[in-house]
Parts: structure tokens; sequence; C-alpha cells
């Protein structure tokens, strides 16, 4: 358990590094000089020189490297080209909103996922009930192949523009969560009651559960006892790395709700050439993605011992 | 074929420990163990497939039969391609004849040639294995498990052929098993092996009838038997 | 293939898709170009059903013409994103083993982060526009494509035909072509059509927020950005690509889906209804057996009956061994028993008695109590999820009203009785935390909990060494004549039958073809198959110097059984009167049946 978790944490090292260097090497890999693509062909030469000069971008590249590392441990990741703000400041009002809405979006999924997931196994173990199968495998795959933005736009059209029972756009009450974090759930609430079916007929299949139903067990204490915890290993790992994907995820449904969180600002920062805050947006985002996935090994390790076991 | 002083490590954890180790020619050799031995491993060792430190020696062309003879033929070649594989060093127009003379020498008729392994069944499967082992032309065949997954039924055809092959070929055979009266049958001489060791080795029925070593004598009493 | 209407609506809207992205240009190309200054942002109406744009184009023609150039992007998104995994995946297996462990390494870091964000920086480097966003979204596909081409060539890599192949010193080269390739491509190519879809969505994704094709370029994603400025107005305008984009996911989506399962080949059993087997003759119930059974029938549909009229009495104390190869029939028999039999399969009897009481009006309890069983893998038959003593104590508080402090209790008596040392431990032991023996005896504990009558071992033996072996048919043997509970023991080993049990059951082709007493089994088996199984098992007197018997030809299958004799094609003894009647199960001397018409 303790070397497993050791070796966790220097592969969770290890990629924030080559995150670091990724998101240094952006600015670097751009083709020409970035100011001047920031600031257009009609910006004079000085301003030019005196903007490179302000980034450091005039002195060699390992300086530079050093320079942007020990920015990062004191949390400066420079100023925005078009504001001057901070870009850790831009950063720190904005990150919360996304990762609200990317928890509530998980939380929905689950809920949703695992007891319809449950249901459709039970109705069709061994092929009984193929009607509901393939009704099931039909519709979560449709619903899984539509992508959340569209979702987004058409409970905009019909919830906000329609009925006018909700808003459209912003962050203001409980309610202007409801349309975003349904937008954002939706696909993966279908993809995850897919594997949480899956798993489920694995589960229904070994010889434990045989014993069980030898053992006469009433239906729910055997779903329930037996079948549910069996499952959940897969089912909560997968929902640890959607948590994951949903933080950048989202960045098309806050676009839609004019949400202000990290995505509308990273859209702003590439249209608008704000390297600062594009470099530091998408660093932050894979930096929140790698400790979620480490936070999720980490919890399963200590819930089920018998994964440790394997890995080890 | 020799094997001296060989270790196979995995990690931390020692498979087979100085294990030294004859077969002679014209002799089948019978290794048998319980799951956990080392037997599978002093086998893959002798076969090249595994890193092991140690002497192999007088054994150059080693060929392998593996337990599972649904995972041992590629599902996407014909018999005469798997079989004709070992055979890559003939011109292409002699090929086919000497696939044949392969398949006849497991009994196979030479129809066989064309098919898929999923057309076969697994005591089929298993000789067409044996037979590309054959085709190698090697001067040490390993059996591993040959027959474990096959039925009672076909087990004593596959049996008699490993030891008309020696008969016949004088081919030197190390033959692996967990069961101890196949071994019985197969083996002019048995090695008995025990977490990582050869614990005893002698001829097989002096082996069988005055074990010397307490694991001998746990494993001989443990076979069951039919009351006759 | 096409046989689900998911599958159906699949492939008509990829066909659809790439009809109109020939058709669309050619047709409505000119339609969506023409500037019209009379008709600038209009909504929806008869002459433009989506509206027009700000130079008053119309809408709906460019939605369909737009088809082309999205389908262009993507495919050249999912190729790009395609080879670059696929080598990158490949690398590995063809680099020095440091260079390719980095390769790996990167891709297993790559893996990590959502694909969104990998084309967003791709996208920042290469620049707003369509180039950028395709080699964006490429970039997003290809980690994935790397991971998926590294595991399947691991796996094959892997496989005993690569490591014969290898000790045949066929040139790596060749392995990589011949072997390696050919086992991998389907899968492969199966997630490029995935691919291809996700492709498609990404791109109008990146368009929809401005950073993919710029005007005066479009695509559905940037017709979609268009409309949904005027959203609020002309909620329609935004209508037609949000169609366009959502079908042709869902479209490759379902195709996918529909390529997927048909690699899998899981062919869904017809649904055929199945005649009742007809009524056997009946036979003489027997009072005081704890199991009696006659003419158990289990069928699938499609007319395939793997268990065919078996009979069977199981007395209080006797171990009863039903011996078979495998397809046999002899553990879907045990299953029928125990009322496990997996839908869709159907249980038909004439007689099915625990105790002399009929099986179906046994309430959950007295069968939850009174039939006990064991499997094969000792490894699976115990819930991972649950302490030993919780899952013991199970039966006593679900089916016998015993309180938590009672059920642990007994849980902990019953471990101590199978021999496990220190049972009050081991009962709050994971399963995992066991060897393979002493699970096997926790599930013999467990069928100890209640008042077991028969007790139901599916070839309880078979995954253990044959030192544990010993102890575990001992450990039965003592539980049945201390209990009084009859046994059914299943196995494919007539010695392990022979060693442990009273009476000997063979099974051949779904049918028992002989019935005797084990002391008797050596000498005075009569059915071919019988002495044929115990010729071609060698023991530990079987003379070295003759071949061992083995039988030519194999088993049929259920679907095969014909009229006769199902031994009949590979019997010496077979006569014409073999192949056209089936003999009976008939007495054949004291307490010995047999099935067939040469020694009868």
């Amino acid at each position: 358990m303790r070397r497993t978790l050791i070796r966790r944490l220097i592969r969770f090292g290890v990629s924030l590094a080559v995150l670091v260097l990724a998101a240094f090497a952006m600015i670097h890999l751009i083709p020409g000089d970035p100011v001047r693509a920031s600031l257009g062909p009609a910006a004079p030469v000085e301003l030019v020189e005196a903007r490179r000069a302000a980034l450091g971008l005039d002195r060699p590249l390992p300086e530079q490297l050093v320079t942007y590392v020990s920015g990062l441990v004191t949390g400066d990741m420079g100023t925005s080209f078009l504001t001057g703000e901070p870009v850790t400041a831009v950063i720190a009002a904005r990150l919360p909103n996304t990762l609200t809405l990317a928890l509530l979006a998980t939380a929905a999924a689950l809920l949703a996922a695992v007891p319809l997931g449950m249901w459709a196994a039970v109705r069709t173990e061994n092929g009984r009930n193929r009607g509901t199968e393939a009704t099931f495998g039909g519709v979560t795959s449709a619903v899984v192949a539509v992508p959340e933005f569209l979702y987004a736009i058409a409970l905009v059209a019909v919830f906000a523009i329609g009925l006018r029972l909700l808003p459209p756009a912003g962050q203001s009450g409980p309610e202007s969560y409801l349309l975003p974090v349904l937008a954002l759930a939706l696909g993966p609430a279908a993809m995850l009651a897919r594997i949480a079916r899956v798993e489920t007929l694995r589960v229904l299949g070994t010889d434990y559960v045989r014993l069980a139903r030898a053992k006469r067990l009433p239906a729910a204490r055997l779903h329930l006892r037996h079948v549910l915890p069996n499952t959940l290993t897969a089912t909560l790992t997968l929902g640890g790395l959607l948590l994951g994907s949903l933080i950048a995820g989202s960045v098309l449904v806050e676009y839609v709700f004019a949400w202000p969180g990290l995505g509308g600002k990273i859209v702003e920062a590439i249209t608008q050439k704000d390297y600062p805050v594009a470099q530091g947006v998408i660093l932050v985002y894979g930096a929140v993605v790698l400790l979620v996935n480490l936070l999720v090994d980490v919890v399963l390790g200590v819930l089920d011992p018998t994964s440790a076991i394997k890995e080890s | 074929m020799r094997v001296d002083d060989l270790t196979v490590r995995y990690g931390g954890f020692t498979a087979v420990e100085a294990v030294t180790l004859e077969v002679p020619p014209g002799r089948i050799v019978g290794l048998v163990g319980e799951s956990g031995s080392g037997k599978s491993s002093l086998a893959r060792a002798v076969s090249g497939l595994v890193p092991h430190t140690g002497r192999v020696s007088g054994a150059s062309r080693v060929q392998m039969v593996f337990q599972d003879p649904y995972a041992s033929l590629d599902p996407r070649m014909r018999v005469a391609e798997s079989v004709g594989e070992a055979l890559l060093h003939l011109p292409r127009r002699s090929r086919p004849a000497e696939v044949t003379r392969m398949l006849e020498l497991v009994s196979l008729p030479p129809e066989t040639a064309r098919r898929y392994p999923r057309e076969l069944s697994g005591g089929q499967r298993q000789r067409v294995a044996i037979a590309r082992a054959l085709a190698a032309d090697p001067d040490l065949l390993v059996a591993d498990e040959i027959t474990s997954a096959l039925d009672v039924s076909v087990q004593g055809a596959i049996l008699n052929l490993i030891r008309s092959l020696r008969d016949r070929t004088g081919l030197p055979i190390l033959f692996i098993s967990h069961n101890l009266a196949v071994v019985r049958y197969v083996c002019d001489e048995i090695a008995v092996m025990h977490r990582g060791r050869i614990v005893e080795h002698g001829p097989t029925l002096d082996l069988v009838s005055s074990p010397a070593d307490p694991y001998t004598r746990t494993l001989l009493e443990a076979v069951p038997r039919l009351p006759r | 293939m096409l046989r689900t209407p998911a599958a159906i609506a699949g492939a008509a809207l990829v066909t659809l898709m790439l009809v109109l992205a020939v058709i669309g240009p050619p047709i409505w190309g000119e339609a969506a170009a023409r500037v019209d200054a009379g008709a600038i942002l209009q909504g929806s109406s008869a002459a433009h059903p989506l509206g027009t744009d700000n130079l008053g184009r119309d809408l709906l023609a460019r939605v369909l013409v737009a088809s082309r150039y999205s389908l262009q992007l993507a495919i050249a998104a999912a190729l790009i994103g395609a080879i670059a995994g696929i080598v990158l995946g490949a690398l590995p297996s063809v680099l020095p083993l440091r260079a390719g462990r980095l390769v790996t390494g990167t891709v297993n870091a790559l893996v990590a982060f959502p694909g969104l964000l990998l084309a967003m920086f791709t996208a920042v480097v290469a620049g707003l526009g369509a180039r950028g966003a395709v080699l964006g979204i490429g970039a997003a596909i290809a980690p994935g494509f790397a991971r998926l081409t590294q595991t399947l060539a691991a796996s094959v890599a892997r496989a005993d035909y690569v490591a014969a192949a290898r000790m045949l010193r066929v040139p790596r080269r060749r392995i990589l072509a011949r072997h390696v390739l050919p086992n991998i491509a389907e899968p492969l190519i199966l997630n490029l059509t995935q691919a291809l879809g996700g492709a498609l969505l990404g791109l109008a994704g990146m368009s929809f927020l401005g950073l993919g094709v710029q005007p005066p370029d479009y695509d559905w994603g940037r017709l979609l950005f268009d409309g949904f400025g005027r959203i609020y107005i002309h909620p329609e305008v935004a209508l037609g690509p949000a169609a366009a984009i959502a079908l042709a996911g869902i479209g490759f989506n379902l195709l996918g889906d529909a390529l997927a399962r048909h690699a899998a080949r899981t062919p869904a059993p017809s649904r055929a209804a199945e005649p009742r087997p007809r009524p056997v003759p009946d036979t003489e119930p027997e009072p005081g057996a704890v199991l009696d059974a006659a003419g158990l029938t289990v069928t699938f549909p499609g007319g395939v009956t793997p268990v065919r009229e078996v009979s069977l009495t199981v007395r209080p104390g006797e171990i009863v061994g039903l011996v078979g190869e495998s397809g046999s029939g002899k553990s879907l028999t045990a299953a029928a028993v125990g009322g496990l039999v997996p839908y869709p399969g159907t249980v038909h009897h004439e007689r099915l008695r625990l105790c002399g009481e009929d099986m179906a009006g046994l309430s959950r309890e007295r069968l939850g109590t009174s039939l006990a069983m064991v499997f094969q893998d000792p490894m699976a038959s115990l819930n991972p999820a649950l302490k030993i003593g919780g899952q013991l104590a199970e039966v006593a508080v679900v089916h016998q009203n015993a309180t938590r402090d009672e059920a642990r209790r007994r849980a902990v008596d019953r471990l101590g009785h199978v021999g496990l040392p220190e049972p009050g431990k081991q009962a709050g032991r994971h399963p995992h935390q066991l060897s393979g023996g002493m699970r096997q005896r926790a599930v013999i504990a467990m069928g100890l909990m209640g008042n077991p009558k028969l007790i139901i071992a599916d070839e309880p033996t078979t995954a253990l060494d044959v030192t544990v072996q010993r102890q575990i048919l001992r450990l039965l043997r003592d539980v049945v004549d201390e209990s009084g509970a009859g046994a059914l023991f299943i196995s494919h080993d007539i010695a392990v039958v022979g060693e442990l049990c009273d009476r000997v059951v063979v099974m051949y082709a779904g049918r028992v073809v002989e019935e005797l007493p084990v002391d008797r089994l050596a000498k005075d088996a009569a059915h071919p198959y019988t002495q044929a199984l115990i010729a071609s098992l060698p023991d530990m007197d079987t003379d070295r110097s003759l071949p061992l018997a083995s039988i030519p030809g194999r088993q049929p299958a259920p679907a095969e059984v014909g009229f006769g004799c199902a031994f009949a094609p590979r019997c010496p003894l077979a006569t014409a009167r073999c192949t056209t009647d089936r003999p009976p199960l008939e007495p054949h001397g004291h307490d010995h049946r047999v099935a067939c018409w040469e020694v009868s």
C-alpha cells in the first residue's frame, strides 16, 4: 500500500514536471514573435521591444525557465497582455466556479448512472429482455454521441428562451446552476450507465453471486450487498477520470452559458492572443486534472484493498 | 542437454533456485511439482523465454509445446503457415511437402494443413503445435502441461504420441506436469520440484516405488486412485 | 451485422452524411454563396426554412454544403491522430528499451489529459484557423490510439503463439508483420470509426468557440458560432447546424457500436419455441433419499438440449459422483438440481424432490439452509468486498432470524469445524488474504451454516494442488459422515470420484450412460464409454509397456445429438441398431444400471 502510494506520487511529480515544461515551451513554440503576433503588425517597434523585455523573452532560454518556475512557486504567472491583471488573480477568481460546475456534474452523472446501469443489467442478464437491452444500448449510445455544447444550446433554447423558466446565462442563484450542470452531465451519465451495466453483468456472472443465489438471499440483499460494492471500484475509477475530463471539458458549456469560469477566459485568451493567460489557464487545468486523478487513486487504494494488492 | 545452477528471479521473487538437471539423449525426463513450484519457469528458462542465470548447455535448438493449444496457435494463420514458420530456411516450394511430413509424424491427415485453428479440436491443435515444434528440428523438446487442457479421452493419444516420438526419433524431451500418474506413465526419469528446487531426481520406477524425499512421499500419497 | 434498429439508424445516418458530402456542394453550392442584401439576418420563412445570415445567404443551403468541409476536416484530423498514435504506440517495441520506456511514459502522461486541453494547446501554438484545429484534434486523438496500440500489441506479444514463433527464430520483423499486426488491425480500424465521429464533434466544438474554421470558409461548427449569437431572436438559425452535428455524431457512434459488437461476435440466440420433452416412463420414487430427481432435462432456445432425462438419487450420508468430460452436461445437471440454470435455459422434470418434498414448493428459507453448494474456483466463489465472517453469517441472519452476534459466533464455530486455524481471526479477514485451500474450506463452512441436506460440489478440487485436493476430499467425507447430508460431487476426473464417492454416475452427451457403486467401477464397468474412460486414465499402476487407450473422435455437441446412442460413432461395439435406437438406462445386476444394447 505504502509502496504503491509512493510510486503513484512519483508518477504525479513527473507528469507535473512535464506539464510545466510544456506550458513554458508553449510560448516558444509559437511560430514567429508572440508579442508581435499579439500586438499586431501596426504596433511600434519600441512597444514590442519593451513588452519583450518585460516578459524576459530577450534573455537566454535556461534563464527564462528558471524565472518561470520560480515564479510559479511564488504564485506569479505573469500579467495579462490585455488587461494587465496578474494571471494568478484571474485564475483564482474563476477556478472555483469551474470546479463547482464539474463536481456537481460528476455527482449528478454518478447518481443517475449507477442505479440506471444496475437496473438495466439486472433486467437484461443473460440476454433476457432483448428489447430493453437494445433500447438501453441505442439510447445511451445516442446520448453519449451528442456533444455537451449542443445540449447546452438546446437547453437554453427550450428552458430559457422558449419557456422562460430558467436564466439563459450567467451565475446568479442556485437555479442558474441547473442548466449548465445538466448539459455537462447528460453525456457522461449515459456513458457511465453503460459501464455500470457491463460491470454489474460481470459481477452477476461470478461464482460468489451464484453462491449467494444458492443461499436464496432476497433480491435486494443480493444486489445491494453482493453486487453493488463489487461494481463500484470500476465505476468510481471512471467517475474520477470523468471529473478530470469535465473540469477541462466544461469550456464549451461555460462559453454557452457565459459562466464566469476558466472556460470563457481561455477562449478569450486564445482568440485575443493573450498568451500569458492562455499559458496559465492551460497549466492550471492540467495540474487540476493530475491532482484529481491522484486523489482518485489514493481514495480507491484505501477503499479497495484488493486493487492495492493487485498493483504491488 | 544439461542445466547447471540455473536461477530465475522475477523482481524480488526467486522462482527457480540453483537447479541442476540433465536430460540425456533419447530420454523423457519428467518434471513434477505443484503450482508455484517453479517448474514452468524452469521450462521457459530452458527455452530462452525468460531471463535467467546459470548455464544451459547441449541444447541449442529448444522447442516448446504449451499448455493451452487454443492460445499457442495464431488464430489468423492456417496450419500450413504456422508449421511453415519453422521452415523459413527452406525454399518456398519444398515447404508444403515438409509440412505434410510433419503432420504425418503427429498422425494428422495432410488436409489439416489447409485448416484454421478454430476448425480443429483441442487434441488436433495440440498435435499441430507438436508438429510445428518438430519442424524446427529441435535437439530438445519441452512439453509444458500439454495435456492439462484436454479431456481424458484425448489425453491418452497425445501421451502415446510423445512416447512414440522418443522411440522413433530419439528426441530428448523435458515433460512438465502436475499429474504424477501421467508423468509416471510417460517418463523415463522423474525430477520433483518444490519451492524452486529439485528435491529428488531418479529413474521413474525407483522414485515411485521408494521415494527418498518426504515431499515426494506426500505427493505420491495424494495421487487419487481408483479402488481396484 | 445490421440487426438492431440502432445499427441500421447509425449506418443510415453515416451514409446520408457521405452522400451529402458528395452531392451537397454541386447542388446547393450556388444558393449557399448567393448574397441577398434584401434578406439579411432573417428568421425562418418559406423561402429560407432556416433563415439567412448577415449577407442574406440561405442557411439551409449552407448547412447542406458544409457537410463536405466538416467531413474532410474530420477525416484529416482522425487520420493524423490515428497515424501519430499508431506510430507512438508501436515505437516502444522497435526502440531500445530505455527510449521505449520514455515513449510509453509520455503516452501515459498524455492520456491523462483531456483531449480538449491538448487541442487548445496545439491550437495556441499552430494559430487560429482550420489548420490549427485539425492538428489540435489530431493531437487530442493520438494518445488514446497510442495507448490502444500499446496494450493490444503487448497482449499479442505475450501470447503463446508469439513465444512459439520466437523459439522458431522467426525474425522480429516477420513476427511484427505476420502475428502482431494482423491480430491488432481489427480493433484499430474499429477505433478509427469512433475516432472519426470524435474528430467531427471536436472540430465542431473548436469552430463553435471561434478557434477553428475562420470566414469566409465555414463548417457546421462555424455556422453554429454565427447562429448562436442570434439565438435570442431567431433560435431556428442555430437549429440547422446543431442538428447536423448531433446527427453526424449519433450516426458515427451507433455505427461504431454495431461494428464493435459485430467484431466481438456475440450471436443472438434464436428464439424458437421449444417443444416440451416427451414424458419418460415413470421410475419409482425413492423414499428416504435426500435428492430424488427423475427426467431432469435442460433446454436452451434453438433446440439445444445439454441435459436429457437425467435421473439421480442421493441417499443420506452418501456421496454420488457425477463424472463426464467437458460438454457432457454434468455441471448443468448440478445447476438444475440447485435451481441455478441461467436464463434462457429452461428446466423440465418428472420429479425433483429434496428429502421427499417437491423442491418447487419449498420456501426460500428451507432451500437456503438445506442446500449447500461448492464451486470450482475458490478464488472466485467468495465475495472480495466482504469479510469471510460476514459472508458466512448471512444465511443465519437472513433465513434463521439469528442475531448478528449469534450468527457470527456460529460462523466462527463452523470455520473452526472445517479446519481453519484461528477461526476467530480468519472470520475478520477478506477472501484475498486466504490461500486457495483455505477459501474452499470457508465455502464448505458456509454450506454448513444451515442444516444442509444436500451438498452440491461442482469440481471443487480441480483448481487446487493434489496435496490440497486430498485435504478437501477428506473434509467433504467428514462433513457428510457427520451431518448425514447427501452429496453430489461433479468431476471430470474419474480417479478423484473413485477415491471419494460411494456411487458413480457417468454422463455422456447429456445423458446418464452408466451408474454403479464405486468399489465395482474398475472391475464391473459395463458401458464401453466408462471402460474407455477408465482405460485412458493413467494411474500409479498403469502398465507402462502398453500404449494408453484413447477414444477416437469427439463427443457430439448438444445440438448434434441424434436418435441413436450418442456414443455409437466412437464405440467399438456399435451395431446398426445403436445408430437408430437409443438404448434405455436399464438395470444390469444389483445397484447397477447401463444404457447400452450390446451389454444388457
